[in-house]
Order: structure tokens, then C-alpha cells, then sequence
């Protein structure tokens, strides 16, 4: 089947219109030294004298037609996928009438282990280059903060620059190997909270499983083992008491997986009865803190039995915990129209496409 | 009906002693000077003898990352998992509705704790 008859199809699926919010879109920069118009000495001579060659690769070659990237989104000027603008509107933003795109990066200056000056310097940089290259071209792009958290009193202090932009709805802080429920990282999540914006976590090529020094020796185990990581850090908010200390925080989680939702809480709740008095902050069941306070992007979302998936997602108990994301212009990107179990309600498919992220982002 | 436990110098603050009351099984707790406390001698959860676990207090906070111990001698910690109940109240120290163990009521006369079945 050509790609034009797909669309068609695609089309006909949906008998009303059924806009679209993706929380999980990757601008991309053609290439770092493309930062330095946006920073000041002495960082712009680190990146352009001084060899920097960017926050580091993961490991592995994906043995995928594109590699990390969908073949189709690629421009073909050698520019990496997700780096032009008129190609994303054309695939992604008119195509599936996407009221809002959520702008994800995958510039992650937190996961840089030195010289936390300069990663606090890029992480600024690059919000400026989104500013003016995305979020100023198009009014559907909504912001994501960058920071770097490994410095979380001059992370607050970039927030604290940025939250009065119109179009920044979050805070992005990739996940790595350490827990950001840790008090380190609180005045992060207090900046967020005074300045009324979200937490967004996302996988980054830092994001660690758990045997093999996070790294295992295949893509496909790492790719899959991924939510291990998720799980650590949502278990980690809610230990250290993070939701009792800043009650209106929300966090989205990206790219994680959400079915694994249901034995998480009731794993962490059965050992909540036994060992509350480790961290007796935490005042109500840990599954609450799960349904009031953290939401979960759907990409990638598992080829299950349709009926199978239903059952799992009534299981984890709230209808507005789950947000749709593409996760354009990624290899493992969800299709709006294809991608949603054929057996949920259309109302539910809507709060999942629409509703559940306007309520959270407040769009 | 009354039936007396022991005399009430037996039981000290933190002490806890099983009975057999009919088919009931009982546990009785001293949580403080002639104060004392009865409930069932089972834990929702799966059953253990509660009298085979600890007496003692619990942690509590007002602050996150603050940590105080408090009630002390009015937590009984099941054997098995470790769950906390108040022993005053039957109820768990983590929120729930639905569990709440059966207490029974003790008094002291002319030196014997007595419980009232």
C-alpha cells in the first residue's frame, strides 16, 4: 500500500474532527554549533575553540531502516530528523491536526557529569534557540525548559527566566541514573511550582537499566528495560515525600511506558503497609499520589490484544492519567490514528488525544 | 460477661500478654500507667498472632524529612509483614477504610485488668 492510500484510510477512520495534543515532540538542532549565537564568553569559545562535541551518544547502533530516526522525516540535506520546520508541519502538525505539540529537545545538559557551569550555560543556550526557531514559528509549539539539574539552584534561576514565556508549559528533566525525588533536586520542583509549570521527564541516551552498569549488551534489552527506570523515579517522588512538600506539582512521564502501572502501585502500596515507618512524610497511599499527581505519554505503546490493553488501562483507575505522544520524528512513533486500542470509548480515546492534556497543561 | 487477665502489676507500660477468652484469642496491651488496651489477637492481613510481634511506638512528621517518634507503647507490629495497628483505636497506621481490627473493652478492678466480652 502506497503511503497516499494510507493516509486516505487514515482519514476516513475519524467521522468528526478529533484535533490532537502531542506531549512528546522533538525539535531537533541541526548541529550544536548552532548554540553559539546563544551564548556568551567564555561557553561559546568551549563549544566552538575547545572541541566539544556535544552530551554524548548512546551506545549502540539501532538496527533500524533509519536508525533512531523514521526514514520519511528525515530532510535529506544531512540534517538530522525533527530539524525542519516545514517538514514537521507538513507530517505532523497539519497532517494530523495537532492543536498543540508539546516540544521535547533531546539536548539534555542535566545528564552531563562535569563542568555544571557550562551544561547550566547550554541548557540556556538552547532555550533561546528554541524560542526563536520553533516556539516563535509556530503558535502550536509549546516550550520545554531546559536545565541543567546536576546545579538545581541555577536550573530554578533559568526557570525563573523563561516561565513568563507564553508558550513554555514545562520543566524537562531527562532521566539518567540518579533519583530526582533526592532533596538535591528540590528547588527545582519549588521554581516549578511558584512559577505554575509542569515537570516532564523523559529516556535520554543517560537513561540506565538495571544490570550491567545500565547498559546491556543488546539495544533491544536496553529499549525494553527502559521502564525500570521510569518506575525508579516515580517510586523516588513519592518516598521523598515530594507531592507533601510541593502539593501542586505535576510530572508527565515520557517515553517510559504506563501498562506497568498497575503492579507498581500495588507493589509500592503493599510495602508502604509494611515500612511506612521509613518515611512516615508520606501521609496517603502511594498509588494517590500516582492517580493525583503524575501523568504518562502513551508512545511507545505495546501491540497488545486490544481487549488485553483495555483491561490494563481501566486498571490503573484513572481516566486521566494517559496523554497521547508521537514522539516524532523517532523510529518507534505512535500514529494518532492507528496507534490507540480499537476497543477503547471514543470519549476515552478523546480525553487520551486531547482533553487529558489540555485539562493538565492548561491549554 | 468479665473475665479477669492477670493482676494489673503483671502487664507494665509496653508489655502485652495473649489470652484465651472462650474461642477468642485476645491480645492485651499496656500503653501507659493503668492503661489498657485489648484487640484481636489476628492480623487482617494474613492471619498472624499479633502477641508474637512488637510493642513499642512509631515515626511520625510534620515536616518532610523530619522524623519524630511518637505513641509510644500504643503501636502493635504485626510478626510477619510488619504492619503498625493502634492498638487504642484497631485501626491501621496506614490509611484505609476498609481494615480496622476488633478491639475489646478493659478496665481495672481491685488490682485485675478485666475484660468485658
Amino acid at each position: 500500500m502506497s503511503t497516499k492510500q494510507t493516509q486516505v484510510i487514515e482519514k476516513n477512520s475519524l467521522s468528526i474532527r478529533q484535533p490532537i495534543i502531542d506531549v512528546d515532540v522533538h525539535e531537533m538542532l541541526p548541529h550544536h554549533h548552532d548554540l553559539a549565537p546563544y551564548l556568551e564568553q567564555p561557553w561559546k569559545r568551549w563549544l566552538t575553540e575547545c572541541g566539544w562535541n556535544g552530551t554524548r551518544q548512546l551506545p549502540y547502533v539501532q538496527h533500524l531502516p533509519g536508525g533512531v530516526e523514521k526514514m520519511d522525516a528525515k530532510p535529506g540535506d544531512g540534517r538530522p530528523a525533527g530539524s525542519d520546520y516545514k517538514l514537521m508541519k507538513e507530517q505532523l502538525l497539519d497532517k494530523y491536526d495537532v492543536e498543540h505539540a508539546i516540544l521535547t529537545g533531546l539536548f539534555y545538559p542535566s545528564t552531563m557529569k562535569a563542568q555544571y557551569e557550562f551544561a547550566t550555560a547550554l541548557a540556556s543556550a538552547y532555550n533561546d534557540w528554541q524560542i526563536e526557531n520553533w516556539l516563535d514559528k509556530d503558535s502550536r509549539f509549546k516550550g520545554s525548559i531546559h536545565v541543567a539539574a546536576q546545579d538545581p539552584h541555577s536550573a530554578a534561576r533559568e526557570i525563573d527566566r523563561l516561565a513568563s514565556h507564553p508558550q513554555m508549559v514545562q520543566v524537562l528533566l531527562p532521566i539518567a541514573s540518579f533519583s530526582y525525588g533526592d532533596p538535591f533536586y528540590h528547588p527545582i520542583f519549588e521554581a516549578v511550582e511558584r512559577n505554575g509549570l509542569l515537570i516532564a521527564m523523559h529516556q535520554s541516551t543517560h537513561t540506565t537499566t538495571a544490570l550491567d552498569n545500565g547498559y546491556p549488551r543488546f539495544f533491544i534489552d536496553w529499549h525494553t528495560l527502559l521502564p525500570q527506570a521510569f518506575m525508579s523515579q516515580v517510586v523516588s517522588l513519592i518516598t521523598n515525600g515530594v507531592f507533601e512538600k510541593f502539593p501542586s506539582l505535576k510530572v508527565i512521564m515520557l517515553e517510559g511506558g504506563f501498562v506497568w502501572l498497575p503492579a507498581l502501585m500495588w507493589r509500592l502500596d503493599y510495602n508502604y503497609k509494611s515500612l511506612r515507618q521509613e518515611v512516615p512524610w508520606v501521609k496517603r497511599m502511594p498509588s494517590e499520589y500516582i492517580k493525583e499527581h503524575f501523568h504518562f505519554a502513551t508512545q511507545p505503546i505495546e501491540d497488545a490484544d486490544p481487549k488485553e490493553m483495555k483491561q490494563v488501562i481501566e486498571m490503573i483507575g484513572n481516566e486521566k492519567t494517559l496523554l497521547f505522544a508521537t514522539d516524532y520524528p523517532h523510529w518507534d512513533f505512535d500514529s494518532p490514528t492507528r496507534s490507540l486500542p480499537t476497543t477503547l470509548s471514543k470519549e476515552l480515546k478523546r480525553k487520551i488525544l486531547f482533553e487529558n492534556a489540555k485539562e493538565v497543561y492548561g491549554l | 460477661m468479665k473475665y479477669t487477665i492477670c493482676k494489673k502489676n503483671e502487664l507494665l507500660p509496653g508489655e502485652k500478654k495473649a489470652v484465651s477468652v472462650g474461642k477468642k484469642s485476645i491480645v492485651v496491651v499496656c500503653t501507659g500507667d493503668n492503661e489498657y488496651h485489648a484487640i484481636k489477637n489476628s492480623c487482617p492481613h494474613q492471619g498472624a498472632e499479633l502477641s508474637e510481634g512488637r510493642v513499642g511506638g512509631t515515626t511520625v512528621s510534620q515536616e518532610v524529612g523530619v522524623i519524630q517518634y511518637d505513641k509510644i507503647n500504643e503501636v502493635i507490629r504485626c510478626p510477619w509483614h510488619g504492619f503498625e495497628f493502634n492498638v487504642k483505636t484497631g485501626c491501621p497506621l496506614y490509611p484505609s477504610d476498609k481494615t480496622r481490627i476488633k478491639t475489646y473493652d478493659v478496665q481495672v478492678e481491685d488490682e485485675n485488668i478485666v475484660i468485658n466480652l
